[in-house]
């Protein structure tokens, strides 16, 4: 897995690509809770994103919990068919915000 | 407008450059050296066409073909094979080989063989995709008619879908079910989840929506509804025999309420007898049941929903299923109490 955070104006952009597992989600966990906490507008953009399990499903909630206790956001973009299908499978297109 | 993407497939650096050359100025065209290489590529973004030569290691076309893994996003991608002229073919079948490109390449000849097939993979994935909108539209609103009519239940249907999948998510990556359970087979029981109370329109309303608790014949004509189920879904699948997922919807809509230790109905199935779908619907419907808000009363707190599901663990449910749930518990009461808050919003 290979998370890159930079910034873009305003917005914190945190990109990952590879698998999203058991394995890597303790990888960006922290990276993407410290992204939201610090108030600004945080984007994920999972571009790169080939797979997601529920581990990793967990740390998008975490950080969409985290996002709204900070009043930073957090926006999902770049979503391949397959991924957006699991999203929306599981329901958590009705919890994230998915661009 | 966006270009097909043409995979091609092969050693030889010549073949390569000429079908770059013929190629790329209309298609996205993509080459690499190695099967394992192509598939990296194409689980990234599925091709629209597979062209496929030898390659370094020696395998040859069809061989390289039949390891092209059978993936299901890549089943319906057409493969045209590149060969020498007068190279004869190996009589290996694929099913996925379309046609063949012959070298030295002809360029007008190899532009009007991949263009033809391209035009026909099209058309067979819209009519593909047809179908499936029409097959899963028509299930959706059958499943929707049977929720309709019992006012105490809506968006059950819909939520136990979803409870399903994160469980089945889990115990595929926890790998509690070894090789007997697969991420197709999850999404594969999502999908059939919407059907599991189908057969509550052979209930009579009088028992589906009595206010009061069920006399015993009256709970025994309830339970009827997994057979119902089972019988419409039998019937849907003699028109049907295509849509696997019916055949799961079937075990799901009659074994839902089986208990693990053998106390449930209709047949008293117990343990490995009940199948995986069954049991993890069981505790994505009693979970549902217990935490949504209902139009006679306020749902039960999450914590009170946790502690009857886990104590019931070997008893009602399956123990695997039950360490699934506890393991998502944080993404299933965050999926209900937003489905709550919804709900409560209309």
């Amino acid at each position: 897995m290979e998370i890159n955070t930079m910034m873009n104006g305003n917005e914190r952009v945190v990109s990952i690509k590879g698998r999203l597992d058991t394995l890597t989600s303790p990888e960006l966990q922290p990276i993407l809770i410290d992204a939201v906490k610090s108030g600004k507008r945080t984007v994920l953009d999972c571009d790169g994103l080939e797979y997601i399990s529920s581990a990793g499903l967990r740390v998008l909630l975490m950080a969409e919990k985290s996002a709204k206790a900070a009043n930073s956001g957090l926006i999902i973009r770049n979503v391949s068919a397959e991924i957006r299908e699991i999203f929306e499978m599981t329901g958590f297109s009705g919890i994230l915000t998915i661009e | 407008m966006n270009k097909y993407r043409v995979l091609y497939i092969g050693g030889d650096g010549e073949e390569r450059d000429a079908l770059t050359r013929i190629l790329s100025s209309d298609h996205d065209f993509v080459s690499c050296a190695s099967i394992e290489e192509a598939m990296r590529i194409s689980l990234r973004e599925t091709p629209d066409l597979f062209l496929v030569s030898r390659t370094a290691d020696g395998a040859s076309a069809e061989e390289n073909v039949a390891r092209l893994t059978d993936h299901k996003r890549l089943r319906n991608v057409p493969v045209i094979i590149v060969k020498g002229r007068g190279v004869g073919h190996e009589g290996i079948f694929d099913d996925r080989i379309v046609d063949t490109a012959e070298t030295p390449f002809v360029d007008a000849d190899v532009r009007h063989r991949v263009r033809v097939h391209l035009n026909i993979a099209r058309r067979d994935k819209a009519m593909r995709e047809q179908m499936e909108a029409l097959s899963n539209g028509l299930l959706s609103s059958i499943s929707e008619m049977v929720e309709c009519r019992d006012e105490n239940t809506g968006g059950h249907i819909a939520r136990t879908s979803k409870y399903v999948m994160l469980l089945g998510m889990d115990l595929v990556e926890t790998g509690a079910y070894g090789g007997a359970l697969s991420s197709e087979d999850v999404e594969r029981m999502a999908r059939a989840a919407p059907l599991h109370d189908i057969g509550k329109v052979g209930v009579s309303d009088l028992i589906l929506l009595k206010p009061a608790r069920l006399t015993v014949d009256e709970f025994d004509a309830m339970k009827r509804h997994t057979l119902i189920g089972k019988a419409m879904i039998d019937r849907l699948l003699v028109d049907m025999p295509s849509q696997t997922y019916l055949t799961t919807a079937n075990e799901i809509a009659v074994t839902h309420h089986e208990k693990y230790d053998g106390s449930g109905y209709p047949y008293g199935l117990s343990a490995e007898d009940i199948p995986i779908g069954g049991r993890i619907m069981a505790v994505a419907d009693v979970y549902d049941a217990l935490v949504a808000d209902r139009v006679y009363r306020k749902a039960m707190t999450q914590e009170e929903a946790y502690r009857i599901i886990t104590e019931s663990e070997g008893a009602h449910f399956d123990p695997r299923v039950v360490k699934a749930f506890d393991r998502v518990f944080d993404m299933l009461s965050a999926l209900s109490e937003n489905a709550n808050e919804k709900m409560a919003a209309i």
